[in-house]
């Protein structure tokens, strides 16, 4: 019994929630940016996980015991898409990209929903870590088992 | 010398902790992930049935394969169960995470494998001072 | 004795005296089969200890506990070992100094 997969699967936690927490604050950036290289607003940025059984050659399994029970199971980000709603249409006649009746498109970005998602976002990293301390805590105890006997 | 089932409860009891905390970590990891559904590991009733299978009436064995009468395993055999630990507000993407359960799992997950090696060493320091008799 | 254990078996049966007229007195019945029986016993925890230690630092599966578990098992079992034949030792000694 390994205690490896469990810190794997606590960096893949960390590293997808790192993942999200750069792709909101790109959307906080950009919450008024009205011009964008493709053209149009910024586009809100959408991080999509999925999770990832423990994938094993054929030959690790033959090599490995008691692998009846496959019980880690990794986070991974499988993409990071765009929001596709209407952009927020915002009445301001005098700004250099507003249309012919005023408005200016700007991007589908709520600030409000940005800064909950990244509180959470945080969170769930921080949980991450200490997930990952206690292993480490209880592999370390592990080894100590030696040393006062 | 070892022979004694206390050996092999808390070896088998570190064993499933450490897969219970593959579990567990998991859960915590996978807290966004749309549809995932939270696992955990059950183990301490198979442990105890397995404990207390010296019943009369037992076939005569000589293979560790052979059956030997009884639905109970001997305690080396004893496999945990995974289940699903469903939460009480599921996300409307099918995700059952509740982190707060999950950390609350780990902590004691943590003091329990801790202190099943603390009872471990004490079982080596007792026979290593039976041994030598405080020489 | 008759043993043929490999690895440890000659350093600790070496009684000392010697001599194998002697060690005949001590080889009687069921103290050399349970004694013998006891070896083997240490020898398996010694392989188990050597197999689990190369275990963890070649394969990918680090299994601590049960590592740790291997070497305590391994040492106890050899010091309980080295104990009784002390005391065997002790004994044959003491027998061969009752004066008849």
């Amino acid at each position: 019994m390994s205690f490896i997969s469990s810190f794997n699967v606590s960096v893949s936690g960390m590293a997808a929630q790192r993942q999200r927490v750069n792709t909101i604050s790109e959307n906080i950036a950009n919450a008024n940016t009205t011009r964008t290289p493709e053209g149009g607003p910024y586009r809100r940025r959408i991080v999509t996980l999925a999770a990832v059984s423990n994938d094993r050659t054929f030959e690790e399994e033959l090599r490995s015991q008691e692998r009846s029970l496959d019980t880690a199971t990794e986070v991974k980000v499988v993409g990071i898409s765009q929001d596709n709603r209407a952009p927020i249409l915002r009445y301001e006649p005098g700004h250099p990209d507003a249309n012919q009746e005023g408005y200016v498109a700007m991007p589908n970005v709520n600030m409000m929903e940005e800064m909950v998602s990244l509180m959470e976002a945080s969170r769930s990293y921080e949980a991450n870590t200490a997930a990952f301390n206690a292993t480490k805590n209880m592999a370390q105890s592990a080894l100590d088992m030696g040393r006062n006997v | 010398m070892f022979n004694s089932k206390i050996f092999t409860l808390l070896h088998k009891t570190l064993d499933f902790r450490t897969q219970r905390q593959d579990l567990l970590t998991s859960n915590i990891a996978n807290k966004d992930t749309p549809g995932y559904k939270a696992e955990d590991m059950v183990f301490e009733k198979s442990l105890e049935k397995a404990l207390h299978a010296e019943e009369p009436g037992l076939l005569n064995t000589t293979d560790p394969r052979h059956f030997n009468g009884r639905n109970t395993p001997p305690l080396e055999m004893v496999k945990g169960q995974r289940i699903h630990s469903a939460s009480p507000y599921p996300d409307f993407d099918g995700n059952t995470v509740d982190l707060d359960r999950e950390m609350a799992k780990m902590a004691e997950n943590q003091l329990m494998y801790n202190a099943s090696i603390r009872m471990l060493t004490h079982q080596f320091r007792m026979l290593k001072t039976a041994i030598t008799e405080g020489r | 004795m008759n043993i043929k254990l490999p690895s440890i078996a000659p350093h600790v049966l070496g009684l000392k005296t010697g001599n194998e007229d002697q060690k005949q007195i001590v080889d009687s019945g069921s103290i050399s089969r349970t004694f013998e029986k006891l070896l083997q016993d240490v020898n398996q925890q010694q392989f188990n200890a050597e197999a689990k230690k190369v275990e963890i630092l070649v394969t990918e599966n680090k299994d601590i506990h049960g590592t740790m578990l291997a070497l305590e098992k391994a040492e106890l079992s050899m010091r309980l070992m080295l104990q009784i034949r002390n005391k065997l030792v002790s004994a044959y000694e003491e027998v061969m100094r009752m004066q008849v």
